[in-house]
């Protein structure tokens, strides 16, 4: 079984030989038997978007299996603007991640407009953090503006998680990245919801290691079918990972 | 194979899921995963009332062998009186618990340091839920002048370094690990405070207890390790047979 990781964090994160680097990320991956993973830097979240992102993009060159996400910082706009026309048309960034200062705050939907303006010509999926029910519905008004994009709810509203299934109920250009609270009854609700065809695969790494995620998807209960397609087979039809890996 | 205790499981109606929490849901996975001792506790004891909640914990707990009780009490409404108390250990429960975000009180809260006074007498190990950074912290201070066994529940990546402070100073505090799930954690307080004081617990059946139980078996610990934190620590601890 094909298994991506769609939200992992490159840096940042105080204890050594995690995800300090892609290498590493890589290595911490295929020991947990998940193939494929999408990246964002931390650094060009917490300090320079510019800097953050290309070092990602000399990283995820020269791995196999590993993709990036653009980091977008709200907070550094014109340093965001430039790391767009600069970077992503490359085929290594398949997503660009909207990020402010705090993740736990809702974005600003005026600041997020100019970033997704930029974005529009590129087409890929719009990846932003939904740790609880405020970013949720913020991300569903961006999503309801900007319907031609895709957009990934990472965490899927943490505890909040009713929220983000009925934002994503509501609006069909919503998915869901299944890191945050880790209840149970979350995943069958989700499926139920909006079909297992719209739910990804994520730890949020470092937050969380991929195999405390992978074990909500064991002990949930749900087919081996619908767990196909968390797993894998909805990121790399999303994120067209197979024709990037050619 | 590991002998596996969860220190850490529920049962009862609980706002947060989105259906109550059944015992046969909970007996499920334990069979799933081949855990064989769960402590736990009815929800009614946190939501509603320890009386009714406690009553409930003991008549799950007689059906099912593999259920350990747990006792809970509420600072918020304890005014002294202890007779609660002298029924605990006669009733078979093995551990104490408390809930200070559920039960909407602070660990700096002058009744909660009463009660725990008063609970020393049962002897009984105490586990504190203790999200937050500053909980720990506050909690050393309430139990400066004791030498309680206590355990620390929903110690996170956040909390960690807190918590192993703590450890260092109180050495009959232990760690409980559901939040322990981001990677090198589990490692790190191994690596700080030791194996023993280590203890497997998942939320269930609310969480999962695979995952728990793939990071503890991903952490990189050896074998020894391993089982002492699965269930040689807490079968010691609550002198679990």
């Amino acid at each position: 079984m094909s298994v991506v990781d769609v939200h992992v964090h490159l840096e940042g994160y105080g204890i050594p030989g995690i995800n300090q680097n892609a290498a590493q990320i890589s290595q911490f991956m295929r020991a947990r038997g998940i193939e494929r993973c999408v990246v964002m830097s931390s650094r060009a979240a917490q300090a320079d978007p510019l800097s953050g992102n290309r070092i990602l993009k000399a990283m995820v060159d020269k791995e196999q299996g590993m993709f990036g996400s653009l980091v977008a910082h709200l907070n550094r706009v014109d340093a965001s603007l430039q790391a767009i026309r600069d970077l992503m048309s490359s085929r290594c960034f398949v997503a660009v991640s909207l990020i402010s200062t705090n993740p736990s705050e809702p974005l600003h939907p005026l600041v997020a407009d100019e970033v997704l303006n930029a974005c529009r010509r590129y087409q890929k999926p719009v990846l932003v953090h939904t740790p609880n029910a405020a970013c949720v519905e913020v991300g569903l008004h961006l999503a309801k503006t900007y319907n031609l994009h895709k957009f990934v709810f990472l965490g899927m509203g943490g505890a909040d998680w009713r929220t983000g299934i009925a934002a994503a109920h509501q609006c069909v250009n919503i998915h869901l990245e299944i890191s945050g609270a880790l209840d149970r009854a979350k995943l069958p609700a989700a499926i139920e919801a909006i079909g297992a065809h719209r739910i990804l695969f994520g730890s949020g790494l470092p937050r969380l290691d991929p195999v405390a995620v992978l074990g909500l998807i064991e002990d949930s209960g749900i087919s081996a079918s619908d767990q196909r397609r968390i797993l894998g087979e909805n990121a790399v039809k999303m994120f067209g990972l197979d024709a990037d890996d050619e | 194979m590991d002998d596996i205790v969860d220190i850490n499981t529920l049962f009862g109606p609980l706002p947060a899921a989105s259906a109550d929490l059944a015992v046969d849901a909970l007996l499920d996975l334990m069979q799933t995963h081949q855990v064989a001792a769960a402590c736990t506790l009815s929800t009614l004891g946190i939501l509603l009332d320890p009386t009714l909640g406690n009553a409930a914990t003991r008549a799950a707990c007689s059906e099912q062998q593999e259920l350990v009780p747990v006792a809970t009490l509420n600072p918020a409404t304890f005014v002294g009186d202890t007779s609660a108390l002298d029924h605990l250990v006669p009733d078979g429960f093995r551990m104490l618990r408390f809930f200070p975000v559920e039960q909407h009180w602070k660990i700096d809260f002058a009744p909660f340091h009463w009660l725990l006074n008063s609970v020393q007498s049962t002897g009984l190990p105490v586990m504190i839920n203790v999200e937050g950074v500053g909980n720990i912290t506050d909690l050393t201070r309430a139990l400066r002048d004791t030498d309680s066994t206590v355990i620390l529940a929903r110690v996170d990546r956040d909390t960690l370094a807190e918590a192993i402070a703590a450890l260092q100073t109180f050495p009959n505090w232990h760690i409980e690990t559901s939040r322990l799930l981001a990677p090198g954690c589990l490692r790190l307080a191994v690596d700080c405070v030791g194996a023993d004081r280590i203890l497997f617990g998942t939320g269930a059946p609310a969480a999962a207890i695979a995952s728990g139980l793939h990071t503890v078996r991903y952490a990189g610990l050896d074998a020894d390790s391993v089982a002492r934190i699965l269930g040689a620590n807490s079968r010691r601890l609550l002198d679990l047979s």
